[in-house]
């Protein structure tokens, strides 16, 4: 025990495995994520990073390992436990429901901890609260709140995706590739609005595609590759690991700072 | 007022279809095919018919008793094949209408066998059918607007992200079963009641068709839906009688043609229609090609989980 | 007593050629067909036509059968399944819409059948075929037990070995275990999806033919309560499998053969929608269900 450090991490997975059909893919991977920080996952296609988010938010059964929210473990319960612990994710493909705006979409995420006790937010008032609102302000998405889903564009539906999970006002944020058809502005905006919400406590985990996004945006790194840890520290360290390098088809990636 | 009279048993028989038809649509609106609720519209007329007939219990206590009674029996029900889903658990909810149907047959004196019941006099009149259905209706309406209504397209659209979201798909379907009984039962106490009599040949194959269409014709998300669907498979016989002994043809042609070019109904079909003229676009984003990463293996994986026969 | 025995496995045997097609469709190409038992009773109802015009021996009538069969499957495949199968991409609500396809199919058939026959059953005494019967030591057989039995046999012993060793036979199972990596591997669903539904039907429609000549004469209806059965045995058997629908339907035979000489008659056709509760309560699967059968 170095520096204070009294409150656990706000997830925490200890040598967690996935095996499934003779495919191990995740074998022996952790991290420790805490309060007001963004850690990013980096790796290769089919290194496992996707099956990991799954295992986190329950929607996979572990294999081996620990999983822990605040220091306790939650490897047993249900994906709906977990989402109103505080933990909102997005995914790697668009899922929003096509039969409704994007306002509503957005609304979804809030039905979850919807304040004011569950039987009101089944059958309340619809006025879209102030977590909605906010979210949607946050993501820029004022001009689109009537439209649906099949009118936006890739990029726009992936920013409805973060906002339907900021609207949750979680704890813990979980993003799969979220920049993944956005065009260059609209990710160094999704950076910004990552940065903004760790300095306001948010613990975020990212699993991206984009090095040089993850460089800019996280805090420290961790990379993996055939369902296991290569390398772990500040992103300047981890690009520049030759495992790392070596794992990226052997391109040599230099830092663009 | 003529016409009215002239026509009562079929205005009745709307409104008893719209309960049978609703009894399809709820399960269906959360994304669960079953036919249960024409089995609990068995159950319904049996226990009205009994209840009447032998007790005689007024009205609408012996609906309520039948509705109770239907509503816990799909409960139990959703418990019971809580790990089926798609086409098994439909054929689940078929297999579960016969038994009932057979039931009736050898129940002996209680059921009154092969020739039913008759004789079940009531109190219940045409008005009190329609103040049932237009609370029916009215409650409905709640559910398909707000909150209650998101949270239904999520579980049937999505059920994986409902469950990242914290809505409980498992509870909802539960639901779905337990009001699907009672609205069953509701029509089959009230069709008793009205007609007097009921007999196991009302339960058969044709009545799930029957039933199944409606809401596959009228619209299968909205009660609106389901009414459009009563009154056109109510009304269709009689007009149809211009085509005099081929309108089982046309029947089904009618419902082969629904099923290809109309999968949400005619309700369905009207708000596309009113969308496309408006400009406006149904389909979802789909990803560009370099971002269909492990989601092969993500879906290999939790297909055990979410899809099927768990 | 083993007259029972010879009748049940007769009856499992118009079971078996019945479920077949249905079983193998819906392992593969994903297709749970509700006309099934409408084809079986038309294919049924155009040879009665035909006979009573000339007089004809039993192997044509069967020839004839398996073809309206085909027909009538290859059809609703064709104009019905697969425009539904295009247009609905999701396979849950393509599945259900199937079913309701199937059923509007059934429907027609079933109104256009019973116009015509004005709900009279209909029966082959036309036909040259006489029913013989044969006596194999104490026991009595007749000649359409026995035509029955081996064609059960010959047939379903076909689908078997060529769904494991003809290449059509193994892309077909292909589409079953994954459809998607099937057409990249080069197969052609939509062909392949044609052909099963013919092969399918042509079996629903000998199987018409041939209960016709057994029970002497069908009506309108009978094909479509067939359809229960037949689900009863293909679940308990497992989807897809040869062997399974063999035991599904040999079973389910027995089973309601001893409930109808030892109970009641009314209580037969619970024996098949108990089974199908029983079976997806308890052994989901079924007997020689595989996990890489596609199930829905």
């Amino acid at each position: 025990m170095t520096t204070a450090q009294t409150a656990p991490p706000v997830l925490e997975a200890e040598d967690v495995a996935v095996h499934y059909g003779g495919i191990k893919a995740v074998d022996g991977f952790g991290l420790r994520l805490p309060a007001g920080k963004i850690y990013g996952i980096l790796g290769p296609n089919g290194s496992g990073k996707s099956t990991f988010l799954a295992a986190v938010t329950r929607l996979v059964p572990l294999t081996r390992g620990r999983l822990l929210i605040d220091g306790r473990e939650y490897h047993t319960e249900s994906p709906t436990m977990l989402a109103r612990k505080g933990l909102a994710r997005t995914f790697q493909t668009v899922r929003l429901l096509p039969e409704l705006t994007v306002l509503e979409n957005v609304q979804l995420g809030a039905d979850t901890n919807a304040s004011g006790g569950r039987l009101r937010s089944w059958l309340g008032r619809d006025k879209p609260s102030e977590a909605v609102e906010e979210a949607i302000e946050r993501t820029g998405l004022g001009d689109v709140r009537s439209a649906w889903p099949g009118e936006l564009s890739y990029g726009m539906a992936r920013r409805v995706e973060i906002a339907r999970a900021l609207a949750a006002r979680p704890r813990l944020l979980l993003l799969d590739e979220p920049t993944a058809g956005m065009n260059h502005s609209e990710r160094q905006e999704v950076s910004e609005l990552m940065r903004k919400l760790r300095d306001e406590g948010l613990a975020q985990l990212i699993v991206e595609h984009d090095v040089q996004m993850m460089v800019d945006t996280c805090d420290h790194l961790v990379a993996m590759n055939s369902g296991t840890l290569v390398a772990e520290g500040s992103p300047s360290e981890v690009v520049s690991h030759p495992a790392v390098q070596e794992a990226y088809l052997g391109k040599r990636w230099r830092s663009h700072a | 007022m003529i016409w009215y009279e002239a026509n009562l048993v079929l205005i009745e028989a709307t409104f008893i279809n719209f309960l049978l038809a609703l009894s399809i649509q709820i399960p269906l609106r959360v994304g669960v095919f079953s036919f249960a609720g024409v089995g609990s519209y068995g159950i319904g007329a049996y226990a009205a018919a009994i209840l009447t007939i032998r007790y005689d219990v007024p009205a609408f206590a012996a609906i309520g008793a039948a509705v109770v009674l239907a509503a816990v029996v799909g409960y139990l029900f959703s418990l019971v094949v809580a790990r089926l889903s798609g086409l098994y658990l439909a054929m689940a909810t078929v297999a579960f209408v016969l038994i009932i149907s057979v039931l009736a047959v050898n129940g002996g004196e209680l059921t009154g066998g092969a020739h039913g019941l008759y004789g079940a006099l009531s109190d219940l009149t045409t008005g009190g059918v329609i103040a049932v259905c237009v609370v029916v209706a009215a409650l409905l309406t709640l559910t398909e607007r707000g909150p209650l209504r998101r949270r239904i397209e999520a579980v049937r659209e999505d059920p994986e992200l409902s469950l990242s979201m914290g809505i409980g798909v498992v509870p909802m379907r539960q639901l779905a079963f337990t009001v699907s009984g009672a609205l069953g039962a509701c029509a089959g106490a009230m069709n008793t009641l009205l007609r007097t009599t009921v007999s196991p040949e009302e339960l058969n194959f044709h009545l799930i068709v029957l039933a199944l269409t409606m809401v596959v014709i009228g619209g299968s998300r909205s009660w609106v839906g389901a009414f459009i669907g009563a009154v056109i498979f109510t009304w269709l016989p009689s007009l149809l009688s211009v085509v005099g002994e081929w309108q089982g043809v046309v029947y089904g042609v009618v419902v082969v043609l629904a099923a290809i070019f109309m999968p949400t109904g005619l309700v369905g079909a009207a708000k596309d229609l009113h969308r496309r003229i408006r400009g406006r676009n149904r389909a979802v984003p789909t990803a560009p090609d370099d971002v269909k990463e492990e989601r092969e293996v993500f879906e290999a994986l939790s297909d055990d989980s979410t899809e099927g026969v768990r | 007593m083993v007259e029972t025995l010879i009748n049940a496995v007769t009856l499992g045997s118009i079971y078996l050629l019945f479920a077949l097609g249905m079983s193998v469709a819906w392992g593969t190409i994903g297709i749970l067909n509700f006309a099934h038992g409408s084809t079986f009773m038309i294919s049924a109802m155009v040879a009665y036509y035909l006979v009573q015009q000339v007089s004809l021996p039993m192997p044509v009538m069967i020839l004839i059968g398996g073809a309206v069969g085909m027909l009538v499957s290859v059809l609703t495949q064709a104009l019905v399944f697969n425009p539904i199968q295009r247009r609905n991409p999701d396979l849950l609500k393509a599945e259900m819409q199937i079913v309701v396809g199937g059923i509007g199919v059934a429907s027609v058939l079933l109104a256009i059948a019973q116009n015509l026959t004005k709900s009279v059953p209909f029966g082959f005494s036309a036909s040259t075929f006489t029913i013989r019967a044969y006596w194999v030591g104490p026991v009595q057989i007749s000649n359409v037990q026995l035509v029955i039995l081996v064609a059960a046999a010959v047939l379903a012993g076909l689908t078997a070995w060529w769904l494991r060793s003809a290449r059509a036979g193994l892309a077909l199972r292909a589409i079953g275990v994954n459809p998607e990596v099937a057409s990249l591997m080069g197969v052609d669903r939509g062909r392949m999806a044609l052909g099963t539904m013919a092969a399918a039907g042509a079996l629903a429609g000998i199987a018409g033919i041939l209960l016709t000549y057994y029970l002497g004469s069908i009506a309108a209806e009978t094909g479509d309560s067939l359809l229960i059965s037949a689900f009863a045995a293909i679940i308990l058997g497992g989807v897809g499998s040869v062997a399974g629908v063999v035991t599904g339907t040999m079973i389910l035979a027995f089973a309601e053969t001893l409930v109808v000489t030892h109970l009641s008659g009314t209580w037969a056709n619970a024996v098949a929608f108990g089974l199908i509760f029983l079976v997806l309560l308890f052994l989901p699967r079924g007997i020689f269900g595989r996990k890489e059968v596609r199930r829905t």
